[in-house]
């Protein structure tokens, strides 16, 4: 749940920043909502794949690294609070982090038409690891648990918190309120990121009492 | 057409003050019957849960919550169960010192000793699913603490 | 009575008619103001009735005469979220001894019910059947059930009116921004408009992950004038801290300086998720464009930021439309009016203004008069006694 909860929290920052490229190359077959309904799907799956890898990333980290560090509780903390700095700095503040969307253009270029329906799905990967702020505050909070069914269900839940907004875009209508949607959600993102701040000092505090 | 329909959104319009004052007028009519139709009530993680168990003592009694542990969808790995110390007569003794049962399986699960003029609590658990006391709160001549739990599997 | 040739508001009501248009409004606030119960003995308790029963009816006739709207909306709406706050702090005090709430009144369920904490609740309760609010569902003080009856029917006649006409904090916000004579700081960008969204969205998510209040706890700055908890702790110092900053930078410094509702248009959520009563309300504000001159006036004297140049010629304010009346008296060719949707626009603009302010007046008027009174009553206690409590 609290996966889930995070999820739809970031989410508003992927929504914001990926989407509005993405979308346009994504639909571009045309406006026929079943099909659009598919490429969403092939996009989700591959971003699924990306996150479920991940979160295998997420638990050696914990085995090799966390585990064995004797102040894991300061270094998380530190670690919470530069990232919501970071997520402030972007959801309040003029300047974009780099979205690998952004490359969209160039990859449909290579894969050409005959494996252009591989474009979806690969998009997906890349953006299921993408390094923003919100999935790696996921991450951070990921490497804490203590299995791996653990690690997965955090990230599987996560990934259906940020794809939330993603699911009804194949409806032409909500194309309309990207105006709307883009500022409400960096900052959401950036309100988040003063939560984030909270929660890092009081993991921070705790380690040093 | 056209008239039937600005009549229509006119007479909506108008139903503006019998709608105010029926607010205002039956607010608590309608209080109940939205609670009742609803079926809410506020969280038990405020008000304590629902008292499962009375022991009764010489000079007071003890009433034993149901323990929280509710969650958005399911229940949570962590809750807590409230104790409340009320006296029979004037005041509650200076010192209690009870075990208590509060799964209802027969066994003592913690054992708490409470001050009652300096309010500290200290406990002894039995359980693994015991973890800690909280605040001690005063209620006029009652005392209510809550023991934090936490499951050991979901 | 109901005039709609142009600049037939400049002129205003005759007298007449303006009293018997306000007729209706004098029966039903007597009603109202005395309970069904008749006129108090004790002095100490008739003269406040009195003069809040003159002042308010004095204000809606004062409106209904001149056919203008803000500026007497906007005179009790200040007045009643002013006396909202001596009578809430007085009454607090007499029965607590102090604005501070303990985990002991929360534990008892003593904890009034404020329409911010709406939004948040709603989740849980559709998930779980439960209000994760320490208050109590019928008993006491603002209890849960009777609020909730009150924003249905708010939101049913006003929508997101109710941030001009019923909400005991939008007055404060509103006080100050009028204090100025011109806005000191003009500029603000239009992004921060879209701030009360993303609250809502973030307290709305982690009230439900946390099953608490996060707003109440955290950000909420009016328990700067209500209730705040102990402070017993670092976090709650730390939540101490933001919310009284919030009050002093939203509510009090940036209006003055801006000459707007900073908190209201800028920062509540409770005012976002109340604009999305204003899809389904039958009252709106619409803009003629047969009449407008783009003169842009309505942009810069809406305080809550909801027309901009984009709704000017769409002809229509944003969503977040109070309702306050203020661009429709600041236009210069009555092109801004109330409507009444689904009906013709540019025809009975008057008709619409009198079909809209009546319930909405009516609203403030009933909310307002019990904290006029209190206020009122505290103030002669205090010139009586040489105290505010009893």
């Amino acid at each position: 749940m609290k996966g889930f909860l995070l999820g739809l929290a970031n989410g508003t920052f992927c929504f914001a920043y990926c989407a509005p490229i993405l979308v346009p190359y994504l639909l571009s077959e045309g406006k026929n909502v079943q099909r659009n309904f598919i490429t969403i799907s092939y996009f989700l799956s591959g971003r699924l794949i990306g996150y479920l890898a991940f979160a295998i990333v997420a638990w050696i980290t914990n085995l090799i690294v966390i585990q064995n560090l004797t102040s894991r509780t300061t270094i998380l903390g530190v670690v919470y609070i530069a990232l919501a700095v970071l997520l402030m700095f972007y959801g309040f503040g003029t300047k974009e982090p780099h979205c690998v969307a952004k490359s969209t253009k160039a990859l449909k270029k290579r894969l050409g038409i005959r494996h252009k329906y591989l474009l979806p799905v690969i998009l997906g990967v890349l953006t299921g690891l993408n390094l923003c702020p919100p999935f790696l505050l996921a991450f951070t909070t990921a490497v804490e648990k203590d299995s791996l069914r653990q690690c997965l269900l955090f990230f599987l839940t996560f990934f259906i918190g940020t794809s939330v907004y993603l699911i009804p875009l194949p409806t032409i209508g909500l194309l309309r309120r990207y105006d709307i949607l883009r500022p409400v959600g960096r900052l959401a993102a950036g309100v988040m990121g003063v939560y984030y701040i909270y929660f890092g000092f009081i993991t921070f505090q705790g380690s040093i009492h | 057409m056209v008239r039937f329909k600005t009549f229509l959104y006119y007479s909506w319009a108008l139903m503006g003050v019998p709608i105010v004052l029926a607010t205002f007028m039956g607010m608590n009519f309608w209080a109940k019957k939205l609670v009742a139709i609803t079926g809410l009530e506020v969280s038990p993680r405020f008000t304590g849960g629902q008292v499962i168990n009375t022991v009764k003592h010489d000079e007071y009694k003890t009433l034993i919550h149901r323990p929280v542990f509710n969650g958005l969808i399911r229940e949570r790995r962590n809750g807590f169960v409230q104790i409340k110390w009320k006296p029979n007569e004037a005041l509650l003794p200076r010192l209690i010192d009870e075990e208590i049962d509060f799964d209802t399986d027969g066994r003592s699960d913690f054992r708490i000793r409470l001050d009652t003029q300096t309010n500290e609590a200290e406990l002894q658990a039995f359980n693994d699913e015991v973890v800690s006391p909280g605040e001690v709160l005063v209620l006029g001549n009652e005392r209510i603490i809550r023991i934090a739990l936490k499951r050991n599997s979901n | 009575m109901l005039n709609n040739s142009t600049n037939e508001r400049g002129k205003g009501r005759s007298l007449i008619k303006a009293f018997l248009l306000t007729l209706p409004m004098l029966f039903i606030m007597a009603l109202m103001i005395t309970g069904g119960s008749g006129l108090p003995k004790d002095p100490l308790h008739l003269l406040p009735m009195i003069i809040a029963y003159i002042f308010i009816n004095g204000t809606f006739f004062l409106m209904i005469l001149t056919m203008k709207t803000d500026k007497y909306r906007s005179l009790l709406f200040v007045t009643y979220a002013l006396c909202f706050v001596i009578t809430f702090i007085s009454n607090l005090i007499e029965v607590r001894g102090s604005m501070v709430l303990t985990h002991e009144d929360m534990s008892q369920g003593h904890t009034p019910f404020c329409h911010m904490v709406i939004p948040m609740v709603i989740v849980p309760a559709a998930l779980t059947r439960t209000i994760i609010f320490p208050g109590s569902m019928l008993e006491g003080f603002a209890a849960i059930g009777s609020m909730l009856v009150l924003w249905l029917g708010a939101s049913i006649t006003l929508g997101k009116g109710w941030c001009s006409w019923a909400c005991f904090y939008g007055g404060l916000d509103e006080g100050f921004s009028r204090i100025a004579k011109r806005p000191i700081v003009k500029n603000i960008n239009k992004k921060w408009t879209y701030l009360p969204f993303a609250i809502l969205l973030v307290i709305v998510l982690t009230s439900a992950a946390t099953l608490a209040p996060t707003y109440c706890a955290w950000l909420c700055p009016f328990k700067a004038v209500t209730e705040f908890e102990e402070i017993s702790s670092s976090k709650i110092l730390l939540q101490t801290i933001i919310f009284f900053s919030l009050f002093v930078g939203l509510v009090i410094v940036l209006p003055i300086l801006t000459k707007r509702r900073i908190q209201c248009g800028l920062f509540c959520p409770m005012g976002a998720f109340q604009s999305f009563t204003n899809k389904f309300n039958i009252f709106e504000v619409r803009i003629d464009p047969e009449k407008c001159v783009q003169c842009n006036l309505c942009v810069k004297t809406c305080p809550t930021f909801s027309i901009d140049e984009e709704s000017v010629k769409k002809g229509k304010p944003k969503i977040t439309c109070t309702k306050c009346g203020k661009c429709v008296d600041a236009c210069p060719k009555e092109a801004a009016s109330f409507h009444i949707k689904g009906t013709p626009l540019g025809v009975n603009y008057e008709k619409a203004r009198l079909i809209f302010i009546y319930p909405a007046f009516l609203f403030l008027a009933i909310m307002g008069s019990g904290m006029i009174t209190g206020a009122i009553y505290r103030v002669l206690l205090l010139v009586t006694t040489e105290s505010m409590f009893k």
